[in-house]
């Protein structure tokens, strides 16, 4: 089977500005929603108790709130998890609280037998004040240092015009997804921000495959249209791109559909992740490196001429 | 036989083979068992006797193995185990230790060459993590506290005139001197004599004294090692099966207990300061007025476990430190609860003198700065044991007992983080893992078969044997496979075929440029090798910054997609083309089927 039994000769490049328009707009969008709405940040990051109780029946919502009102726990977010048996209830920090919360909660259930039988604890997590800060600066400094090792990499191996193209086209990625948790208003925790890193790091996989081929085709060829070489290298690319992403797509989606609501968050930032990378780097990347101005010569071998090379030079 | 280099397909089998011999324990899953300990000198009844118990009960037992350590017991199934775990606590001596265990079901075959499973994250087999800050600015207090005292003594022995000893933050003291002359003079003597102390002599003839960063940063330092071995102490004497602790950061001690369900009793037990005080009770004292605030010189208010008040000498007569056993029991007389302890010999001596001394005085015996209790001292006590009344049941003094036997730690420690996952949770979590491996495989699989036709079973058996390489590397470096490390391998299934992708267009393209069939081949596996490498450097960059910053499950993950990194690049490079010329030889092949 092949897709592409026939060379493709789709114009990417003529149409650049209109990629790269759909692109500002988004991520102007993405950072709009995300000052005015913000992220709905876990307790990762805001400090606070979580406990996750399974009931042996569905338990109605109204009623837990109830009891948790009754035991003191005024401020208490509760919601379904997983199945609707599953329930999270979640509490903000309190000054000077400890972790026994958790076990408070669950005793508060267990104590009524009639109402909530057979009440099991799945998981309690508790995270203080000065860690959630924590977490959250050791975050912001993990996507830092990814972008700036990658850019220092990809600065190092490919001419200046592509580095920033590819750069900015995998930083354009984390900040769709984290426009997408912002209107989702889906929990963003600290297995996002690890599913942040992986996708700009799957970003950049596949752009450094397009601007390989870039680059060897304009080595190639004796023509100075840049954007017509680069719509050609992207066409050549396109299968292996197609299929790629394709499958890094199909085991995103089986992580989302059969991973578990542990990791819910996780996988929907890469499913998501998945297809914005792909679309960066085919319109987003190529076409700031062709703004930038990228010439042919600029990635001629200047400083890797042989003594062989040197010599055939001096034959002509 | 082929056109490939003989010793690239050592290579590979140098690679491949212990790949799957290390993976493989992961496939004979687990067995319940439960593991009997007793502490050094206990005698416990025969693992016959034991085992009786057990088959009296109708518990079905698959296995009996006995070490020096103490007995494990094999069962079929969980239900099974926790019965007997239920049976054996209430059967054998307290101070027996009754562990819940998994062990691995591999054959001893595998395990004589070293094979083991991955070690499971607490979020798959259920447990508690824990985060502890040493408030290790305590430990500097105390010791600034402690060496007034002895700056007192030292001053007066030198002949010099201090007015007062104050001190005036938690971490400096000032000495009033009388004045300028033997302030300059103090100032040498004390520098001279304490080299941790910064002495600046300041107008007024006052000495301030501070520690310096060094001493400070050595004292913290010391504090945490300390409370590392005294928090080991107590998890051991809980009896976890393969608990991890381990010191993060400057003040912080991560602990991992697999397995632990009763975190109120673990966290109470790993968390009290445990600091046994001895003090005189000031009998003169007028208790009305020390409640007013008006107390004698060298005494201060302390409060009972029960919130009674306390007129106590501040200084500390004897300390947990001196301390050679510990044990809970119950008093034949009273049928109260008790801790029994026993002193070394330094200690026995102390004690001895001071009994001999205060017969007919009340001494306070303290945990944790509350008095537990206040007896009157009725005869001079000289062989070194003491009984310790005053707790609340029998478990609130075993509670204590094995935290006095792991000894106090040096400053009291606060939990900055803790994460418990229930069993049925951890269940649900690896079963979910596998299905989003098993459908993420199978589709990746069948997906490159039909596509790349033959070429796609050489991908699939180079993800297969990536997945197995995974597994074997995280086996042998002792790594953790968490929930996230197993989506990392779903992940890494995907991003792994990209390798194979790229080669495997390249040779079509070169197909279909007109070249032959193994000039195609050879083109392929050149061109895209410069690519693959570009291309898995990015992933590995995020993934190493991710295992820095990471902890615990994140940690796991990150592990997962490093190792994956690697193990790809050689297994849809060498591992592949080996396989590709393997099977076409040295014929000269007309068609690819690709």
């Amino acid at each position: 089977m092949e897709l592409f039994k026939v060379r493709t000769h789709v114009d990417f490049m003529s149409r650049r500005w209109i990629f790269l328009g759909v692109s500002a707009l988004l991520i102007i969008a993405s950072v709009a929603v995300f000052l005015v709405r913000g992220l709905n940040y876990s307790i990762d990051f805001t400090g606070g108790t979580l406990v996750e109780l399974a009931f042996s029946k569905t338990p109605d919502l109204g009623a837990v709130r109830g009891t948790l009102t009754q035991a003191g726990f005024h401020d208490a977010v509760v919601q379904t998890f997983g199945g609707d048996r599953d329930l999270l209830i979640r509490l903000r920090t309190v000054p000077g609280e400890s972790s026994a919360v958790g076990n408070t909660i669950l005793q508060v259930f267990r104590k009524d037998q009639v109402e909530y039988p057979d009440v099991q604890l799945r998981r309690t997590e508790y995270v203080g004040p000065e860690v959630g800060k924590e977490l959250r600066n050791k975050g912001i400094m993990a996507l830092i240092i990814v972008t700036l090792g990658i850019l220092i990499y990809v600065g190092f191996r490919f001419e200046w015009r592509f580095a920033v193209g590819g750069v900015l086209a995998m930083l354009h990625d984390p900040i769709l997804v984290v426009g997408f948790f912002a209107i989702s208003h889906e929990e963003f925790s600290l297995t996002v921000i690890a599913a942040l890193l992986v996708i700009m790091g799957y970003s950049l996989n596949d752009t450094v495959v397009v601007f390989d081929r870039m680059r060897e085709d304009l080595r190639a060829s004796r023509s100075g249209d840049v954007a017509q070489i680069f719509n050609v290298a992207i066409n050549e690319t396109l299968s292996r791109t197609v299929i790629t992403s394709f499958i890094t797509f199909m085991v995103a989606l089986s992580l989302f559909l059969f991973g578990g609501p542990v990791i819910h968050g996780f996988a929907t930032a890469l499913v998501i992740g998945v297809v914005v990378g792909t679309y960066s780097s085919i319109f987003v990347a190529s076409p700031i490196a062709l703004w930038l101005g990228l010439k042919r010569e600029h990635v001629l071998k200047r400083q890797f001429i042989s003594a062989k090379d040197r010599n055939d030079g001096a034959a002509l | 036989m082929t056109r490939y280099p003989w010793w690239k397909y050592l290579i590979i089998l140098v690679v491949v083979l212990p790949s799957l011999f290390y993976a493989l324990p992961n496939f004979y899953g687990w067995h319940s068992a439960v593991e009997v300990r007793a502490p050094a000198g206990t005698l416990l009844p025969p693992v016959a006797t034991q085992q009786g118990w057990l088959q009296a009960a109708g518990i079905p037992v698959t296995r009996v193995s006995s070490g020096e350590k103490g007995s494990t017991f094999f069962f079929p199934n969980n239900d099974a185990q926790g019965l007997a775990e239920t049976l054996l606590q209430n059967k054998l001596p307290a101070n027996a230790q009754v562990i819940l265990s998994q062990m691995s079901a591999e054959p001893d075959w595998l395990r004589s060459i070293g094979g083991k499973p991955v070690n499971l994250g607490l979020d798959l087999r259920g447990g508690v993590y824990l985060l502890l800050r040493v408030d290790t600015d305590a430990v500097i207090k105390h010791a600034l506290q402690q060496d007034s005292g002895s700056l007192r003594t030292f001053l007066r022995h030198r002949n010099l005139q201090y007015l007062a000893v104050n001190m005036t933050g938690p971490q400096s003291l000032a000495i009033e001197m009388e004045n300028a002359a033997v302030a300059a003079q103090a100032q040498k003597a004390v520098a001279g004599r304490y080299p941790d102390y910064a002495v600046v002599l300041q107008p007024n003839a006052v000495l301030s004294i501070s520690i310096t960063p060094d001493a400070a940063s050595k004292m913290k330092d010391d504090a945490l090692q300390q409370a590392i071995v005294v928090i080991r102490n107590r998890i051991d004497e809980l009896g976890v099966s393969e608990p991890v602790i381990q010191r993060q950061g400057a003040d912080h001690i991560a602990v991992q207990l697999p397995g632990v369900q009763d975190t109120q009793r673990a966290k109470s037990i790993i968390g009290s300061t445990a600091q046994l005080e001895f003090k005189m009770v000031d009998d003169q004292a007028n208790m009305a007025d020390a409640l007013k605030g008006e107390l004698p010189a060298g005494t201060a208010l302390f409060y009972g476990v029960h919130g009674s008040p306390y007129v106590l000498y501040t200084n500390t007569v004897l300390t947990g430190r001196y301390l050679s056993n510990a044990s809970a029991g119950v008093d034949n007389n009273s049928g109260q609860a008790v801790v029994n302890v026993s002193f070394n010999n330094e200690g026995t001596r102390i004690f001895g003198d001071l009994t001999t001394k205060n017969v007919g005085k009340r001494m306070a015996i303290l945990l944790d700065n509350k008095v537990v209790t206040a007896p009157v001292i009725r005869e001079a006590i000289t062989e070194g044991r003491a009984q310790i009344t005053g707790f609340s049941g029998l478990k609130d003094a075993s509670n204590a007992a094995i935290e006095l036997r792991a000894g106090a730690l040096p400053a009291p420690v606060h939990i900055s983080e803790e994460r418990t996952v229930g069993p049925t949770l951890g269940q649900d979590s690896i079963h979910d893992g596998v299905m989003a491996v098993v459908f993420g495989m199978a589709f990746v699989v069948l997906f490159m078969t039909l596509y790349y036709r033959a070429f796609g079973l050489i991908a699939d058996v180079a993800i297969l044997v990536n997945i197995l390489a995974i597994l074997a590397v995280l086996s042998i470096m002792g790594g953790t496979l968490t929930l996230p490390g197993i989506a990392g391998i779903v992940l890494k299934i995907g991003l792994a075929v990209d390798a194979n992708v790229l080669v495997f267009e390249r040779i079509r393209e070169e197909l279909r440029h007109g070249m032959s069939t193994r000039a195609a081949i050879d083109a392929g596996f050149k061109k895209a090798f410069a690519t693959i490498v570009d291309s898995n450097i990015t992933v590995l960059i995020a993934a190493l910054v991710l295992f820095q910053f990471g902890t615990g499950a994140i940690k796991g993950f990150a592990l997962v997609l490093t190792i994956g990194v690697i193990t790809s690049m050689f297994t849809a490079t060498m591992m592949s083309r080996g396989i590709i010329e393997l099977a076409l030889g040295k014929r000269r092949v007309q068609k690819l089927y690709i």
